[in-house]
């Protein structure tokens, strides 16, 4: 008898992922608030194969109860090439052939499914948008339910299968009001549908931020660098950061970008670059307090904890100004610079990089931005006023 | 020193200007640094994802895949384009003349087709500057209302009491309610007070942001545009106050329009403006033309078929209220 369920494609410590990340920081902070918090996921760790590396059952993790299923079948070998079929003009894509996507984008779990369909209290929270659990299992919900669609401007949002998805839903919660605009303008007829600007929690790490210690580890000496965090993945900019970075670096002969996450897509190796991998939450925030920016050139975003995360530790950030919610972020808080070409991507860096006054400011400010509007307390009570709505 | 956000998102603001400029400049000062730009485009359009390139692209004039398709496109036209090398040539008989004679056609229907293209193109741009011009006309006409209204302070925001008896009015209503011209909130969280799901609309970012903060459903867009956008028959109610004291009698007939075909048939439209005999002598001569009072609200709601009642608020400032409901 769960005061809240979330169902979410893969959830754990050690996934990494933007929704599933954010899943996580409200289950566990509802919980330690005192709500029953369970989770029902699949026991996948990887979205590429949905393997089933986790045990099957339920465990309890940091207070919440998590169920984790076996997928039928692992991802269907066919879906890269669904995927260059239909997204290339995913509004003309006939429902079968939107449902068959769905289906081999997966995870796909019978098991999963019958559970959320045996939920029968409190309230079900979807997130995000566009797996199988989702959008398979609203149609099964016996409770109200409150997506967290975590939308981009992306081609699988225009595919027609999802507007039986966002219609069905009693309450959406958007990670920003750019991603809001974007769900209004594909969905109208979500408008009448209660919804909030929640944002996500974001708070300091409990433990001691030791950026010294994190030069050290990695070996980066006293060279100004810039930091990447998250998955390595074409789509998330990061082959375009690295091309951008190289030939700044070229011309302004200095710098080094450390990248920080798994890598899905390799990327080449390079002098300036510096590619360290998964790592530590005490190293992670003292990568980021050590860097003289991070750069997030994701143009696919729908809230990016990490911009936040640097603003906690002290320092700036460098955002791709194609990007709405990073650069609403920026220009909201007045804590970072974003970039539309090479050019401006040059002329900033290089400020960020030589202009310690101008840092220091651009933290300052994004830390103010943070506490504000994303602690805990603030983003609870959105949330809650959304649940008082739909429940 | 930054003293607060609004001195932050000033100092980024001037920060990103001089950043662009600077970008500017070099570009024009540097040839290699747009070679680069072009090379990492390039090289960034082949190597893209499917379908994630016109996202991925930084360029926003001419996305990634749009690109990808013109390629393809100047790829078929060059294997169409092929010469034919055995076209005949001057040296076989009789073939001379033929190619002068159909130079000469070629010529003369070529000539034809320019005089005719040319001849419509100027009309067609004289014609467009003429519609542009009065199209100017009509808008600074139109605008000088409004560039007036600017000297005349912001409608107050609802007050407590004023959210209290809107949400009376609307007590039967079960199902959504849009708040028109909502501001922070103070309506919206009434309703929501009082069990009715309700959210708000704004055209202003900056009027809504501390309720947004608060956790209220309230959404920037223009009211009229975003009421056009709701399905038939979904909303319970309509709350229409604020802003729409500042309208012209037009924009009003529209909204009330589209207030109409939101709503169920049960449904209720509650219109809260403060009567047009509370405005201040400057108030009343620079908004000469804009808005209406609520007897005149009523007269209107009743003319589209309502049955309309007008009954007092506790508000401080808005002393009546109108409640239409479509019969």
């Amino acid at each position: 008898m769960s005061d809240i369920t979330f169902v979410v494609p893969r959830y754990g410590a050690d996934v990494v992922g933007g929704a599933e990340l954010g899943a996580r920081a409200l289950a566990t902070r509802l919980s330690a608030d005192g709500m029953d918090v369970s989770v029902l996921t699949s026991r996948a760790r990887s979205f590429d194969t949905w393997a089933d590396d986790y045990p099957e059952g339920t465990t309890i993790e940091e207070g919440v109860s998590v169920s984790r299923f076996s997928v039928d079948h692992p991802r269907s070998p066919n879906f890269a090439a669904s995927c260059d079929r239909l997204l290339r003009h995913p509004e003309q894509a006939s429902m079968q052939d939107a449902w068959q996507w769905i289906d081999e984008q997966g995870p796909t779990s019978n098991d999963l499914l019958e559970a959320i369909a045996e939920v029968d209290s409190g309230v079900l929270s979807l997130t995000p948008y566009m797996y199988h659990p989702a959008v398979r299992g609203v149609s099964l919900a016996r409770v109200p339910t409150v997506l967290h669609a975590a939308a981009h401007p992306e081609p699988p949002l225009r595919l027609p299968v999802f507007d039986g998805l966002f219609n069905s839903v009693s309450g959406i919660a958007h990670y920003s009001r750019l991603e809001q605009r974007l769900v209004l303008d594909r969905f109208p007829s979500t408008i009448p549908t209660p919804q909030a600007v929640m944002g996500l929690p974001v708070e300091a790490p409990d433990f001691e931020i030791d950026p010294d210690g994190a030069r050290r580890a990695f070996g980066l000496g006293d060279e100004p660098f810039a930091v990447f965090l998250g998955r390595v993945l074409r789509s998330k900019g990061t082959h375009e950061l690295v091309d951008f970075f190289n030939a700044a670096r070229e011309r302004r002969g200095s710098g080094k970008l450390v990248i920080v996450g798994p890598v899905v897509d390799e990327i080449p190796e390079s002098e300036g670059i510096v590619c360290v991998g998964p790592v530590s939450e005490q190293h992670k925030f003292g990568l980021l307090a050590a860097a003289d920016a991070l750069i997030n050139p994701s143009p696919l975003e729908s809230f990016s904890l990490v911009v936040l995360e640097a603003w906690l530790a002290g320092t700036p950030v460098l955002v791709n100004g194609w990007c709405g919610p990073t650069r609403d972020h920026c220009e909201q808080s007045g804590g970072g610079l974003w970039y539309s070409n090479f050019a401006e991507f040059e002329v900033s860096l290089n400020r960020l990089l030589d202009d310690a006054g101008l840092r220091s400011g651009l933290a300052r400010a994004g830390r103010a931005y943070v506490e504000d509007s994303f602690s805990w307390p603030a983003v609870r009570r959105r949330y809650q006023r959304l649940l008082s709505q739909i429940s | 020193m930054l003293n607060d956000a609004t001195d932050a998102r000033e100092y980024v603001a001037r920060i990103q200007a001089e950043i662009s400029q600077e970008a500017r400049r070099r570009r024009e000062s540097d040839p290699t640094l747009a070679t680069l730009e072009r090379e990492i485009g390039q090289a960034w359009t082949r190597s893209a994802p499917s379908g994630g390139a016109a996202a991925a692209s930084s360029d926003a004039t001419a996305p990634a895949e749009v690109k990808a398709h013109a390629e393809h496109l100047l790829g078929c036209v060059d294997d169409l384009s092929l010469i034919d090398v055995d076209a005949p040539d001057g040296a076989r008989r009789g073939v001379r003349q033929v190619k002068s004679a159909v130079r000469r056609l070629t010529r003369w229907y070529l000539r034809y087709l320019a005089d005719q293209v040319n001849a419509f193109n100027h009309f067609l741009v004289g014609f467009l500057r003429s519609t542009e011009q009065r199209l100017a006309r009509l808008e600074d006409d139109a605008g000088a209302a409004e560039r007036l209204s600017a000297f005349v302070d912001p409608v107050p925001e609802a007050d407590h009491a004023l959210g209290r008896s809107v949400a009376d009015q609307l007590s039967q209503c079960s199902g959504p309610v849009a708040v028109v011209s909502c501001g922070s909130g103070l309506i919206v969280s009434a309703l929501l007070q009082a069990g009715i799901a309700a959210h708000g609309v704004d055209d202003s970012a900056d009027a809504i942001s501390d309720g947004v903060n608060e956790g209220l459903d309230l959404r920037v867009a223009a009211p009229l545009e975003h009421l056009s956008r709701i399905a038939d028959g979904s909303l319970a109610g309509v709350v229409l106050t604020r802003s729409v004291e500042r309208r012209r009698p037009v924009e009003l007939s529209s909204l009330i329009d589209e207030a109409l075909r939101c709503v169920t048939p049960s449904g209720r439209i509650v219109v809260a403006v403060a009567d047009l005999s509370a405005r201040s002598g400057p108030e009343a001569e620079l908004l000469r033309g804009m808005g209406l009072s609520p007897q005149t609200w009523a007269h209107l709601l009743r003319r589209r078929g309502c049955a309309v009642e007008v009954s007092a608020s506790t508000g401080s400032r808005v002393a009546t209220l109108v409640t239409a409901r479509p019969q």
